[in-house]
């Protein structure tokens, strides 16, 4: 069925396409929250919030056809305001044990340590970007979008998504130095 | 913002093109590892829908009577579904909107229904628009003891399967 169906429906109280909304959309906003906190159990609660409130405020939605990109836009909305929390009390929410061992069998245990420590490394060069910053990355170099639908999708100019990319870009390069 | 797995597979490949390649191996690690488990998916599914769910618990109703005169009411939500359910039956078309309001005399002993609904491409408007005044008409009598006093359809939309 058509997302602008499945929207006028599920505004209507249809759950069952609601829930063809959420099998539609959920994996992916779940991935893209996981990349973005760097921390699972936020990451579903920010996807189990977004939905939720997908689901209230329906109505307000001018453009059925539009619906993803409003759902990413509460999302990356949601996944900045636990990052800027996470400011205001720090934590650490990468935890080493989170990343496991590789299981690539032909890479020596030295290679294996090596990656592993770049890996732990890059999570936290990465945490220490603004929480704009953060969602625009992982939007843009993680998730595929391109430079205007990072735009759309968070409300800002393609020229902001530039600045933030760019930005983002040189304080990983700098903080991933010996790392490579 | 619905990509393919072709578009998100090349996508995945040039991430962050300009970076050196041992920082995209990195950070293709980092992606690698942020990856949904079904099982994960299917909890988070189930805690959504059962939300939603009790949301629409406290959702409107709509009044109506029986042929008898005794008045009661149904969820809103309940009476769309029900002629939601109707229009899917009609080969070649979809609801999308369904509104209704109680009418008749005395008020709430008939159903004015107002909905539109997307068609395929090759289905005949006028003999498909006869099928959904009679499946929604025998289906409110059906299922809620009431006649439709008035059914207005709008064909929004055309789609190609």
């Amino acid at each position: 069925m058509d997302i602008v169906t499945l929207v006028v429906r599920a505004r209507e109280g249809d759950v069952d396409a609601f829930a063809s909304l959420v099998d539609r959309y959920e994996t992916k906003l779940l991935r893209f929250c996981m990349r973005t906190l760097g921390d699972r159990q936020d990451a579903e609660d920010v996807v189990q919030d977004t939905f939720v409130q997908a689901w209230k405020s329906l109505n307000a939605l001018a453009s059925p056809e539009a619906f993803g990109t409003w759902l990413y836009r509460m999302a990356s909305n949601r996944c900045t305001d636990v990052l800027r929390k996470r400011v205001s009390r720090p934590s650490d929410p990468f935890d080493p044990e989170d990343f496991g061992a590789h299981a690539d069998d032909r890479a020596s245990v030295e290679k294996r340590v090596e990656a592993r420590s770049a890996l732990e490394r890059f999570a936290q060069v990465f945490s220490t970007l603004s929480s704009e910053q953060r969602v625009t990355w992982v939007l843009c170099q993680m998730e595929g979008l391109s430079y205007a639908e990072v735009a759309d999708t968070l409300g800002i100019t393609e020229g902001s998504v530039r600045g933030r990319i760019h930005r983002a870009r040189a304080a990983i390069v700098e903080g991933m130095k010996g790392w490579t | 913002m619905d990509m393919s797995d072709d578009r998100r597979r090349a996508d995945g490949e040039r991430a962050a093109p300009d970076l050196d390649a041992q920082l995209r191996d990195v950070i293709d690690d980092y992606m690698g590892h942020f990856v949904p488990d079904p099982e994960q998916t299917a909890g988070i599914r189930e805690r959504i829908l059962h939300l939603v769910r009790n949301d629409l618990y406290r959702g409107p109703s709509t009044k109506l009577r029986t042929d008898e005169g005794h008045e009661y009411s149904i969820a809103s939500t309940a009476v769309r579904a029900i002629v939601r359910d109707a229009v899917d039956t009609v080969d070649g078309i979809r609801a999308r909107s369904v509104r209704i309001v109680s009418a008749g005399e005395p008020y709430g002993s008939a159903a004015e229904v107002a909905l539109t609904v997307t068609m395929r491409a090759d289905t005949h408007v006028v003999t498909s628009a006869d099928e959904i005044r009679t499946a929604v008409s025998e289906a409110l009598v059906r299922e809620l003891g009431v006649p439709a006093s008035r059914i207005d359809i709008e064909v929004e939309d055309a789609y190609v399967e």
